[in-house]
């Protein structure tokens, strides 16, 4: 497919049905054409002071996108998969419910039904995104399309390089149960129906003699990127469950934070409610376990 | 491009550009105006129409991703005339105060009904945090929903 340039294309919506179609579409126009998911990130646009690309690549009539499947202890999970059937699907407790909670929380139900997984950890610059934690805490992988390769990573290295502007597509998410529990907890201004301010989500494995064996920390929303909070879970591993102390050495560990200014608060906020999130997830943890 | 779609029970078929948002295809093309343009970030609820029986918000839909889809508007949603309950009873209420978010109010909370014909006041209220009132008249609204109820079984 030669390329053209921008003035030769009318304004379309593309609806490949392959990955391949939709990796050539992208090649072929790497300048005005980008992946379009759920549309929520993209259509406020201007908003921000953007313009919408010439050309969007809909994944909606790619098979097997918006399908949840098991795979062993785990799921893999399609990238056009909205928050509103993750939320339906792992409503449960237990390994997956960070994943459920973060999705059935975020936003409203409205933009919930439209918004996808594929979209929240994909769209560049969106600081805010539920399931970017979730899946961190979860240690989730996420298989990339490239015109060379198709390859799984961590989501942590997927999150981590963005900026990347070589055409790829998310063609699944990838969660599997390691025997822990898991929780999301998330603040916003208002009670409900925005994007948080800051989230935590915890996914830990608490003995019977209640000492934390494993736990894996993410933090979502304080910094410009979703990562996970390794020195905290080093600290925490092999300590007695005490949910005021995990508070406190969350509260010690928060220079480790470089937090983002936003018109929906300020930096030190967004640190100040931190270790109270990371309690919340794991007193919901504990609740869960029926302790 | 053209984008074929059913529009209140209605094919039509739209030439312009698929990214434009659905709520402005609705009211600049179509002339349906009860979907309300306030926020179009997909926060205020305004907008909710129904696209294949789903409650969204029509602002962030482009209208590309409609092709061969049904949708439903507050002018399309009940008989001319005859009102659906949920309109009767915000009548009966006396809810609508200005009237700029009730299309979407009613598109929301018709979809929240049908999937949980007797929902807790608290599953009313999830059910609405994407649809801000600025009169906020939220509790007399919920009154309303609930008493919908009354005759079936409901939960307190």
């Amino acid at each position: 497919m030669p390329a053209v340039t921008a003035s030769a294309i009318e304004p379309a919506i593309a609806f490949p049905t392959s990955i391949d179609d939709a990796l050539s579409l992208l090649s072929a126009y790497p300048d005005d054409a980008c992946v379009l998911a759920g549309g929520t990130w993209l259509m406020r646009a201007g908003g921000r002071g953007e313009t919408l690309p010439i050309m969007l690549v809909s994944l909606a009539r790619i098979d097997g996108f918006d399908t949840i499947v098991r795979r062993g202890e785990g799921w893999t999970i399609g990238p056009m998969v909205t928050h509103d059937a993750l939320a339906r699907h792992f409503a449960s407790t237990g390994a997956f419910r960070a994943l459920g909670q973060a999705a059935g929380n975020s936003a409203n139900p409205g933009v919930r039904r439209l918004a996808t997984l594929g979209g929240n950890i994909a769209t560049t610059g969106f600081a805010a995104a539920d399931l970017a934690p979730a899946l961190l805490a979860l240690d989730a992988s996420v298989t990339i399309a490239t015109p060379d390769a198709m390859t799984s990573i961590p989501v942590g290295d997927f999150l981590g390089e963005q900026t990347s502007r070589k055409p790829r597509i998310v063609t699944g998410i990838e969660v599997e149960d390691h025997g822990c529990l898991s929780a999301h907890a998330r603040l916003t201004m208002r009670r409900a129906g925005e994007y948080p301010v800051a989230a935590a989500s915890v996914a830990a494995k608490i003995s019977v003699n209640r000492t934390i064996e494993i736990v894996r920390i993410a933090v979502g929303s304080v910094e410009q990127t979703a990562r996970r909070w390794r020195e905290l879970e080093d600290e925490l591993t092999g300590r007695p469950f005490d949910l005021a102390e995990i508070e406190a050495i969350a509260t010690a560990g928060l220079p480790a934070f470089t937090p983002r200014d936003g018109v929906d608060a300020p930096s030190w906020y967004r640190l100040e409610v931190l270790p109270y999130l990371v309690r919340m997830a794991f007193a919901e943890i504990d609740n869960q376990a029926g302790r | 491009m053209t984008v074929e779609f059913e529009l209140n029970g209605e094919p039509v078929r739209y030439h312009g550009d698929p990214r434009t948002s659905l709520l402005q295809v609705l009211r600049e093309t179509y002339w349906l105006t009860g979907a309300k343009a306030v926020c179009e970030e997909g926060f205020c609820g305004a907008c909710t129409v129904h696209v294949d029986g789903e409650a969204v918000p029509s602002c962030l839909r482009p209208v590309g991703l409609v092709s061969g889809a049904s949708v439903t508007t507050i002018e399309g949603f009940a008989v001319p005339h005859t009102p659906h309950a949920l309109q009767r009873a915000f009548e009966e209420h006396d809810v609508v105060q200005c009237g700029m978010c009730f299309p979407g109010m009613v598109m929301s909370l018709s979809k929240l009904l049908e999937d949980n014909p007797a929902p807790t006041r608290e599953e009313v209220k999830r059910g609405l945090v994407g649809n801000i009132c600025r009169c906020t008249g939220y509790e007399r609204i919920v009154d309303a929903v609930m008493s919908l109820q009354h005759n079936s079984g409901a939960r307190p």
